[in-house]
């Protein structure tokens, strides 16, 4: 039995006649005796050959099959597919833009509307026959017989189907007989369910097992914890032999890992002296272009010794004395902030100003100068409060905005500020964008003017602006 | 399939003769299209530049077609062909449409070695002088070379044609078998000079209308065109000649069917080669390339241009593609005149925008489609006469080929 | 095929016009042929089958071994290297996918033209093919980097939330080749159905029958079903010819659609594809002339077969002669003295070497085939297959690296290198490859009978093929 269906024991109940089979051992008998069945008005029968026999359709009178259509809908389909994906792929979904081509363009596009077609149309064409001739069918009664096991060498058969409206058991058999065939058999079916091969069964069950093993075992990892290191099966570029950063390293002669950037190089993005008004606040670049940093560091310098001086002085709260140490310290600060006040800090904005950049303004103080500086400027943030309370030795109070010494400063000199610090402040310029560092100054300038302000001197409808504001 | 000599005495013999005087008047009277294309040129503005364009897009279209005719001659011999031996001496009848086209050529080639740059920038040596890129080409592209290179392509097409033409004739006579192995053994060495001569013709007459411009697959872009034209041409033929009663018998409905397979297919490789090309230069972007398409996009040639894609290549894609319509004659013969139009405009494409007076580009008009299609209709007429009058009392089959039985059998599949 | 033809000539492949050489020799019989073509599945294997497949087994192991190196180490391994990028992987890979043509190109062209004679060959041919395929998908494959990320060159939802760039000639690629690969399975396995059920209905052991039953689908010789299945095979093989024709049109694009000269050449698409039908059958020749006397199936796959496929191997070989010399006139014909210098670099620059053994092995050697003595003789054949497998490998060679390495930058200019590593991969990959078809010829039907059995002379009946 040349079937993956194992037949036993043939004959429990009754079999039913389900067929006739007539063999035939020539490609030409077999026209002529199918001509004959055709003609006899026969619907439910079939010939089978060992290749595809010409002249067998017409003697048979089978239609032209359908499948064309459904291989040419299929490559429709596919093409569709392909435009509608590469549309919405590219030029929808994910735009972006590659060596200066469309988004989408047509051209571009041909090799996989082809390509998408072909695919579609050959899974129709494969897919489309096998469903057409209702394959896979494992098993078939005719495999039964083993005469019919020659149909795929050099043999011919008619299959007579025992549902056709003329067949009868004796008149057919005597109507096939009279074609002369080689043989006539009858095919029965089969009451009892067919068997698979123990082997077999065993064989499946446990490649089943098998298989299921993979994912039992993620799905245990997934649910439990472990200590040991992740194992890297795709080393996904983890381990790199490229320098870590803040690493010293012997490949350079002062162990730096993280190279200085050269004197005088120019990061991209970074070139600042065609507006130097708008990046320094500086109404022009001193000669010394690194005056500005230093003038900061002394003071920093000048602002970290008072803090050190600090305790001595703390510690004899009572006599109002300074310290011994104290007047040098006090002097090179007030140095360091003569040299600031002598810059030439730019006394205008560098830009037209707006309600926008105040709004503006308003909302970046509020984000980043606020939780020290308070709200309103005066120097009483939350966490300026926290440290306070936490009684943080190190701590500098930050400046009120409405003390005479920071409303006298220019806006260049307030804009140099949030830019690079000043005292324990660190700079901002990292964090903010210098027009939203300008749009800071010009709140903290509407602050210090709402402190200084006589309300007489508003008039009405601002009075009320001011009232309706919360 | 198998053939015994003495079966072939049963065929008679037809000639194109049988079809009586009147083709041969037809195609005289077209010819007088001809100078009537030529006064239309010369009466209107930029005339001469109008018809020297014309004239050789109608003989290069014709030529594509007789060339065609040449290669399918050889490949047949060359594969040993059974189907196709009863459409076989038509198609050598139409490839000898190179003599009439030799002596149809001739003009352009003496208007180059009379200096006229009218057509070809490099004829004329003050501008080669002038130009940056020409005098490097100058060892290549100078009107002696190339006429002398015009005597050798015509010269091979005419040997290659009328040695399998009288090869074929000759079998007509005596049924020698060993005629057909000669052939054989000759179509494998005609077709590499075949495909060698067609190249550099291509180069020479049509891609060095634009000096600058290059392209190595457009050898290969004629020859498909060709391809196109030369099976629409014969299913025509073979439609015209069974509705007039000859080749009924043999030419059956299953060898028409193969004539629009092979229309259909080298359809598609036109759009193939074409595709190749297009995308190539269109993807690489590089302005020394992308010229000869920007040529086709400005001056109402990218309406030309988009006939070409949607009427050369998709709507015969989707329509021709069904077995029913190469299967019936009339739907046949639709397509075959459909895709021969087709052909022309290609050519028409490939010519008329390199056409140019005082330096700018003449855009497409239609002025300049009725003088090219009277100069077609002229420039055929001579052809066709001349296709007539070499067949002659020759048989339009092979009587008495060793195959013929086999194709009188074939039945597709 | 008249009944006539049965006389004389039936030991002979000498063809006389008007008599076609029958395609199968001896006294055919249907019985007869299947007797032939299963007898390999179903005899006991002799010794040197497991010694050869031993040996192709092992250089497959180290393929997959260097591979799993690649993997840890890097594509450092290999030895691209600035400037030249894409060095063997590349190369290999349009290697492999070359000869991956000649299967579906025998099946389905030759099938569209009724070149009946291609029964004998098709279906190794067509094996050929899709291992020659999967031999191909493995170096661009490895040669992405990370390659467990590449399902990234598929359009699929990935994590990124992005998707391919479809106006990428190497995505086409991806696309062109995994389709190739699909429709050339669908066609093989199809094509086998008939004679898959041949093998399962002689089968006698329990597995066999298992296996064979469960992918022969039940099939039953209904003339109901071979009318649909002929149909389809038709459709298979109309969409196959076309897609035969655009893999390698697709693969000339990787290189054509760039600007670097001597890759951005109008000629390429068509030209890659007669190289690739050209190497195809060469390696269809060099496996199936030994295959063919070790299986004992030289009735079926005649020395016909081989002189045809030779003429073939000519034309296409001249078709490559006429693309090198047309790209050689139009570089210089074209004035640009990129173009110009590319080729002339190609022929005496550094690369002289590969460019002259290109040369002598793709449009010298098959010119050997003009002569009939050769055509007829399988060994010489075999040798000049040889030739052409090896001319091959070196045009890939010679497009990828010599415009690599000689760009528009003198600057930049380099000399490629090979690693060890880059030349057992190759080896390797036949490994796979000879595995491959090793099995097929052990447990496949090795010939499509059903199809040998169609053309052949009917006992007795008329009617032709």
């Amino acid at each position: 039995m040349a079937t993956t269906i194992e037949q036993s024991e043939k004959t429990k109940a009754e079999p039913e006649l389900i067929g006739l089979l007539a063999e035939f051992d020539d490609p030409q008998a077999l026209i002529d005796a199918s001509m004959k069945v055709r003609d006899a008005g026969y619907r439910n029968w079939d010939t089978h050959t060992p290749f595809p026999l010409h002249g067998i359709d017409e003697a048979m009178g089978i239609k032209f099959t359908i499948l064309p259509w459904i291989v040419a809908a299929c490559g429709l389909t596919g093409g569709t597919i392909a435009v509608g994906m590469q549309y919405w792929m590219n030029a929808v979904d994910y735009p972006f833009m590659i060596s200066g081509k469309p988004l989408f363009s047509l051209p571009a596009c041909i090799p996989i509307i082809f390509e998408l077609s072909v695919l579609l149309a050959a899974f129709g064409a494969f897919f489309g026959m096998l469903g057409l001739n209702q394959l896979p069918k494992l098993y078939n009664p005719l495999f039964k017989s083993d005469a019919f096991r020659r149909v795929t060498n050099d043999r011919f058969f008619i299959s007579m189907d025992a549902s056709d409206a003329k067949f009868s058991e004796i008149d057919s058999g005597e109507f096939l007989n009279s074609l002369n065939p080689i043989s006539v058999e009858e095919c029965w079916s089969d009451v009892s369910s067919p068997k698979l091969p123990r082997n077999l069964v065993l064989g499946l069950s446990l490649v089943g097992v098998i298989m299921l093993l993979p994912p039992a075992l993620v799905a245990y990892k997934r649910s439990t914890t472990t200590n040991t290191p992740r194992i890297h099966i795709i080393p996904d570029m983890d381990f790199q032999p490229s320098l870590k950063a803040q690493n010293t390293t012997n490949l350079f002669p002062d162990g730096r890992e993280i190279r200085p950037s050269i004197k005088g190089a120019i990061p991209r993005g970074q070139f600042k002296d065609d507006n130097i008004p708008f990046y320094y606040g500086l109404k022009e670049l001193p000669e010394d272009r690194d005056v500005v940093g230093i003038a900061l560091q002394d003071e920093k310098k000048a602002d970290a010794k008072k803090a050190d001086a600090k305790k001595p002085v703390e510690a004899k709260a009572a006599d109002a004395k300074p310290a011994a140490g104290k007047p040098a310290v006090v002097d090179a600060a007030a140095e360091a902030a003569k040299k600031l006040d002598k810059l030439p800090w730019v006394t205008e904005f560098p830009m037209p100003v707006t309600e926008k950049m105040m709004a503006r303004g308003k909302e970046r103080f509020r984000i980043y100068c606020s939780v020290c500086h308070g709200l309103s400027g005066d120097g009483d943030g939350l966490v300026s409060l926290r440290a306070m309370e936490l009684l943080q030795g190190t701590w500098v109070k930050p400046a009120s905005y409405h003390t005479d010494n920071v409303r006298k400063q220019p806006v260049g000199r307030l804009f140099n500020t949030i830019s690079n610090g000043v005292r324990k402040m660190p700079g901002y310029s990292a964090q903010i964008p210098p027009e939203d560092r300008w749009a800071i100054v010009l709140y903290l300038r509407a602050l210090q003017k709402s402190r200084y302000t006589d309300a007489n001197t508003l008039k009405d409808d601002e009075k009320s602006k001011l009232r309706d504001t919360k | 399939m198998q053939t015994s000599p003495d079966t072939n005495n049963k065929i008679n013999v037809q000639t194109l003769a049988e079809l009586g005087p009147l083709p041969m008047k037809v195609s005289l009277g077209c010819a007088l299209l001809l100078p009537v294309a030529f006064f239309l040129g010369y009466s209107s503005e930029n005339g001469m530049e109008k018809f020297a364009f014309s004239y050789l897009q109608s003989t290069f279209f014709f030529l594509s077609i007789s060339l065609g005719a040449l290669f399918f001659v050889m490949i047949q011999q060359l594969t040993r062909a059974g189907w196709s031996v009863v459409l076989r001496r038509l198609s050598e009848f139409i490839s000898m449409g190179v003599v009439p086209l030799a002596v149809l050529v001739l003009p352009i080639v003496l208007m180059v070695l009379a200096g006229n740059d009218t057509l070809y920038p490099w004829a004329n040596a003050e501008e080669v002088a002038k130009d940056h890129l020409m005098p490097a080409k100058a060892p290549f592209l100078n009107s002696g070379f190339f006429a002398l290179r015009y005597v050798i392509y015509f010269g091979s097409w005419i040997f290659l044609a009328r040695f399998f033409l009288n090869k074929s004739v000759a079998q007509d006579e005596n049924g020698d078998p060993e005629l057909t192995l000669l052939m054989e053994r000759r179509s494998g060495p005609g077709l590499l000079l075949f495909a060698f001569t067609l190249s550099f013709a291509a180069i020479d007459f049509l891609m060095s209308l634009d000096p600058h411009w290059f392209s190595t697959i457009f050898g290969i872009y004629y020859f498909a065109a060709g391809l196109v034209g030369f099976f629409s041409t014969l299913a025509i033929c073979l439609i015209y000649l069974r509705s007039k009663g000859l080749l009924q018998a043999p030419v059956s409905i299953e060898h028409l069917h193969d004539v629009g397979k092979l229309l259909f297919a080298f359809n598609c490789f036109w759009a193939y080669i074409a595709i190749s090309q297009y995308l190539l230069i269109w993807y690489a972007n590089i302005p020394e390339e992308t010229i000869f398409f920007q040529h086709r996009q400005e001056h109402g040639w990218g309406t030309i241009s988009l006939i070409l894609v949607i009427g050369h290549f998709m709507i015969p894609f989707v329509f021709f593609m069904s077995r029913w319509m190469k299967r019936n004659p009339k739907t046949l013969f639709f397509w075959a005149v459909y895709l021969l139009v087709m052909n022309w405009i290609d050519i028409f494409w490939l010519v008329l925008p390199n056409a140019k007076a005082g330096g700018e580009p003449l855009g497409v008009s239609f002025g300049m489609i009725l003088v090219d299609v009277c100069c077609t209709i002229g420039v055929g007429g001579l052809y066709v006469a001349g296709i007539l009058k070499l067949a002659g009392q020759k048989s339009v089959m092979p009587v008495r080929d060793p195959r013929l039985e086999e194709s009188l059998k074939f039945h597709n599949i | 095929m008249a009944s006539v033809t049965t006389k004389p000539i039936d030991t002979t492949t000498i063809e006389v016009p008007g008599q076609r050489a029958p395609l199968v020799l001896g006294s055919p019989d249907y019985g007869t042929v299947t007797e032939s073509v299963c007898r390999l599945a179903e005899s006991k294997t002799p010794m040197s089958f497991y010694v050869a497949l031993g040996i192709s087994a092992s250089l497959m192991g180290m393929l997959f071994g260097l591979i799993g190196y690649l993997i840890i180490t890097g594509v450092g391994v290999w030895g691209n290297r600035s400037p030249v990028f894409w060095g063997w992987p590349i190369v290999n890979f349009v290697f492999w996918v070359g000869i991956g043509h000649a299967g579906t190109l025998i099946s389905a062209i030759l099938f569209l033209f009724r070149q009946n004679w291609r029964t004998g060959i098709n279906r190794a041919a067509e094996a050929m093919t899709i291992f020659a395929v999967i031999c191909a998908g493995v170096f661009p494959g490895i040669h992405i980097g990370r390659v467990w990320l590449a399902y990234w060159l598929f359009p699929i939802p990935n994590q990124m939330e992005m998707w391919p760039n479809f106006r990428s000639p190497l995505l086409w690629d991806v696309f062109a080749v995994s389709t190739y690969a699909t429709v050339s399975l669908l066609f093989w396995y199809m094509g086998m159905i008939p004679d898959l059920a041949t093998l399962r209905d002689r089968a006698t052991g329990k597995i066999q029958q298992f296996a064979y039953g469960l992918f022969s689908l039940g099939w039953n010789g209904s003339s109901r079903h071979w009318h649909r299945y002929e149909r389809a095979y038709l459709l298979l093989a109309a969409l196959a010819a076309p897609l035969v024709l655009s893999v390698h049109t697709i693969v000339s694009f990787d290189f054509a659609v760039s600007q670097l000269p001597g890759w951005h050449t109008t000629i390429f698409p068509p030209y890659f594809v007669a190289g690739a039908v050209f190497s195809g059958f060469a390696m269809v020749l060099t496996l199936m002339i030994p295959a063919r006397s070790i299986c004992g199936i030289e009735d079926l796959l005649t020395d016909r077969h081989l002189e045809n496929m030779t003429k073939v191997i000519i034309a296409t070989g001249s078709m490559v002669g006429y693309a090198y010399a047309m790209e050689f006139f139009v570089a210089w014909y074209s004035g640009n003295r990129y173009e110009t210098f590319a080729f002339i670099n190609r022929a005496f620059g550094p690369y002289a070497w590969a460019y002259w053994i290109m040369v002598s092995c793709n449009v010298i050697s098959p010119q050997l085939f003009w002569i009939k003595k050769i055509r007829t003789t399988p060994w010489m054949i075999f040798v000049v297959c040889i030739f052409v497998n090896i001319g091959m490998w070196f045009e890939r060679f010679v497009i990828t690296v010599t415009s690599l390495s000689r760009d528009f930058l003198p600057s930049s200019w380099g000399y490629f290198k090979p690693t060890i590593v880059d030349v057992l991969m190759l080896i390797g990959s036949f490994g796979l490859f000879l595995t491959l078809f090793l099995l097929f010829c052990k447990f496949l039907p090795m010939v499509a009978m059903a199809e040998v059995k169609s053309v052949m002379p009917r006992p007795g009946g008329q009617g032709d093929h």
